[in-house]
């Protein structure tokens, strides 16, 4: 009974949010968001996820501070948004439950939407700057521009391949579930908040 | 309440201007590393670790690339060998390839059409044999095998009666490198071909 009463205190929505955001961390550290293959064997990899981005050329890893910091930072925030989630999930009724959920929620969603912008952006960019047009999924081969290779007589085109991973999509759910435990809150509260008599008596 | 907000708010910020702002006390005496690899900085430098090339060597590409720790420049080839059969109407050419770079190469295919370079006839096409796999460091044989038509050998005869060697030229030249794909606009010329 007592069990039964704890468990009705808990948001279950906003537990599995929670732990999915942190189970998503963690994949997304080892498995990318979003992988673009240069070359057939690989000559250059790109492997981007919020919290880790790895650009690999000739087998050699190339890392920039700003990119390792970012990369930190989108870490820190989903970690703490995770957290938050969790002690929510635990304390749904609180008087200060909302400002968590609050902060909470938005954390894998942002980092959703921003994925998705960084992407379009960065096929845009690449298209208008230098001319290469980047598939975001599937195979294609990209062509150097003519402007490029001017004055060496020769076209260059490379094979590509681009796939968005199964952490994206995992990523999305978890974004949803976050909508979905946002969405849920204010029905919890009108439901589990005891009115008339009842105040008296649980309190 | 108020502390609560308090204390989001500067998770907010802490969390996304921390590593920044450490990434900047680090490295504030270069910024640019901030940005730019070493790697890439290497590269611009044009780090060479093997950029001595003997007079029978080739580069191949326009300069040297100077990779750092990617390598130590563009692949290098050598000529080994040609064979010749008349009766099949047959060549091959082998050169030495090194691959100066510290990753593996493959040559996925090569293809080119041979011509005169006087009259721009076509004599012969040449292709790889199969691909190759060059490893990193490591010199490869690398056999080119072609083949003429007898309207060519009737062509030339017709053409060049009496001459020893023909000048010809590498048109339509495409090589796929590791899915690189470079094709040359403009024929190679290859030199005398000895028709004796």
């Amino acid at each position: 009974m007592l069990n039964k009463l704890s468990l009705n205190k808990i948001n279950i929505i906003a537990l599995i949010a929670g732990i999915s955001t942190l189970l998503l961390i963690a994949i997304s550290v080892f498995v990318p968001w979003w992988q673009f293959i240069i070359g057939k064997p690989t000559i250059a990899q790109i492997s981007f996820s919020p919290v880790n981005f790895n650009f690999t050329l000739l087998g050699t890893s190339m890392a920039t501070p700003l990119i390792w910091a970012t990369n930190l930072a989108c870490f820190l925030t989903l970690a703490s948004g995770g957290i938050i989630m969790l002690i929510y999930s635990l304390k749904p009724n609180k008087s200060y439950s909302k400002k968590l959920l609050g902060f909470g929620y938005k954390q894998p969603v942002v980092a959703v939407i921003l994925f998705v912008i960084e992407l379009i952006a960065l096929t845009i960019v690449a298209s208008s700057v230098a001319g290469f047009n980047v598939p975001l999924q599937g195979a294609g081969v990209l062509q150097i521009p003519q402007s490029m290779t001017q004055g060496s007589g020769v076209n260059v085109s490379v094979n590509v391949i681009a796939a968005l991973e199964w952490p994206f999509y995992f990523a999305i759910i978890v974004a949803g579930l976050c909508i979905t435990t946002r969405l849920y809150q204010p029905k919890k509260l009108t439901t589990m908040e005891p009115s008339g008599p009842f105040v008296s008596m649980n309190n | 309440m108020q502390t609560l907000s308090i204390v989001l708010v500067l998770i907010s910020i802490g969390t996304i201007v921390g590593p920044m702002a450490g990434a900047v006390i680090i490295y504030r005496d270069n910024l640019s590393q901030l940005v730019v690899p070493p790697q890439i900085n290497s590269l611009i430098n044009g780090n060479n670790n093997n950029g001595n090339n003997s007079n029978n060597e080739s580069n191949v590409g326009s300069g040297n690339f100077g990779a750092g720790d990617g390598g130590g420049g563009f692949p290098t080839t050598t000529f080994v060998n040609s064979q010749i059969n008349d009766e099949a109407k047959t060549f091959t050419v082998t050169v030495n390839v090194t691959n100066n770079f510290n990753y593996d190469l493959t040559i996925n295919s090569l293809n080119a059409t041979v011509e005169s370079s006087q009259d721009h006839y076509q004599l012969g096409t040449i292709s790889l044999d199969s691909p190759v796999i060059i490893m990193s460091n490591q010199t490869s044989l690398v056999t080119v095998s072609g083949a003429w038509t007898q309207e060519a050998a009737d062509h030339v005869q017709n053409n060049f009666a009496g001459a020893t060697s023909i000048n010809v030229d590498l048109a339509y030249v495409t090589i796929d490198v590791n899915g690189i794909i470079i094709q040359q606009t403009q024929p190679i010329n290859v030199g005398d071909i000895p028709l004796t």
